[in-house]
């Protein structure tokens, strides 16, 4: 019981800036308070000082232009992967068939590489964004961040029939979710921390791998319904240099493309913040 | 008008001086005044009393009795003494010529 109550006190001084913490643990050890008495202290400080955080825009504006917008997306095209793209690359795997998109194995595995990587590159760039934006409301704002995705992106396994618990491809969506969005949205928020003072030519690097990143993503979105309309017109199985030559896949519609933008922009705020606002003025 | 505690903490700043920091001020209120004072709420009246402008707060030198742990010093400003000074004059002058006893004027069972 009483490393719970030490753990408690760990975890929640977590929430105190560095110096205020080392302020607080050196009052404890002065007054030799017990775990317990320690953790019941620091419960009001750590709730206020956070209500006091949230009375400034930062964690706000984190909220609705980052977490609220972007992790439907994120659960959306997780979704998508697994319900798609994975179960018709396991059919030409296993069967050689060009399953439902009428793309073959080269394009579909290279829709597959360039949506993944738009995917992580999106995960992480939020999860940088979440950690430089409101460094100090991190624990709160990175918990609702990874919260409501896990709640949005569980209702595509969790509950429907498409995937058994114990057979089959039950295990596809968990690593999917944890490998294209919780790991790299996690190790975003861990190097924003280590970055304090991001020099401009990483960010405008970043921003542009980004874009980058997001246009690959917009261009192969297309795909699909390229090769299905291919297929409808009796043609065979779309290949990755087709879909080069004819610059198939660019047939997106303004939802697309509003997505891409939403899930690209956190690292713009970033890059906005990097530019405009002097580090000793940020407050964040 | 301050409140009570506002008041315990501020006088037991300007008691201990050059020394008050967040235990010294904890230890001067639970022996001055035979109670139970919380590290947390004592940081969150300080942060209070700051934001008024009655003391000025700043991390001072790590000590070896508190592992090496810096403190959070404590200094009263004007404004605090002239708050702290109103309140203790309030008090006096309206617990003047008042019987605490229990059954007689100004205090009832």
């Amino acid at each position: 019981m009483s490393n719970l109550w030490a753990r408690s006190r760990d975890v929640l001084s977590k929430l105190l800036d560095p110096a205020e913490r080392e302020a607080v643990f050196g009052d404890f050890a002065e007054l030799a308070l017990t775990d317990r008495r320690a953790a019941e202290s620091l419960v009001g400080l750590v709730l206020r000082r956070q209500l006091r955080l949230w009375t400034r825009w930062n964690p706000w504006f984190v909220l609705v232009a980052v977490i609220i917008p972007v992790c439907p997306l994120l659960a959306r095209i997780c979704a998508g992967l697994t319900m798609g793209v994975w179960p018709s690359l396991w059919m030409n795997l296993h069967h050689g068939i060009s399953y439902r998109t009428g793309l073959s194995t080269g394009a579909l595995l290279a829709g597959l590489c360039f949506q993944g990587a738009a995917l992580v590159t999106w995960s992480w760039t939020s999860g940088f964004a979440l950690g430089t934006l409101s460094r100090r409301t991190i624990w709160v704002s990175g918990a609702l961040f990874f919260g409501l995705f896990i709640n949005l992106a569980s209702d595509g396994w969790l509950f429907s029939g498409g995937f058994s618990w114990l057979t089959g491809w039950a295990w596809l969506p968990f690593l999917i979710n944890f490998l294209f969005v919780l790991l790299p949205a996690y190790y975003g928020i861990r190097q924003s921390s280590k970055s304090q003072n991001i020099e401009i030519a990483r960010m405008i690097l970043l921003a542009l791998w980004t874009m980058t990143m997001g246009g690959l993503a917009l261009w192969t979105q297309g795909w699909g319904q390229a090769a299905l309309d291919n297929w409808s017109h009796g043609g065979s199985a779309l290949t990755l240099s087709q879909l080069v030559r004819d610059g198939e896949g660019w047939k997106v519609g303004i939802a697309q493309v509003l997505a891409t933008v939403l899930l690209t922009s956190p690292i713009f705020y970033v890059f906005a913040q990097t530019a405009f606002i002097p580090t000793r003025s940020r407050n964040n | 008008m301050l409140g009570e505690f506002e008041y315990l903490i501020l006088a037991a700043t300007v008691r201990l001086g050059d020394n008050a920091y967040g235990a010294a001020i904890v230890k001067e209120i639970e022996s001055a005044a035979r109670r139970k004072c919380s590290i947390g709420g004592l940081y969150t009246t300080l942060d209070r009393l700051e934001a008024k402008g009655m003391i000025k707060t700043w991390m001072g030198n790590p000590t070896p009795e508190r592992g090496g742990r810096s403190k959070r010093m404590v200094r009263v400003l004007a404004k605090g003494i002239e708050a702290a000074t109103a309140f203790y004059e309030t008090v006096s002058t309206v617990s003047h010529g008042t019987s605490w006893q229990v059954g007689q004027t100004g205090a009832r069972k």
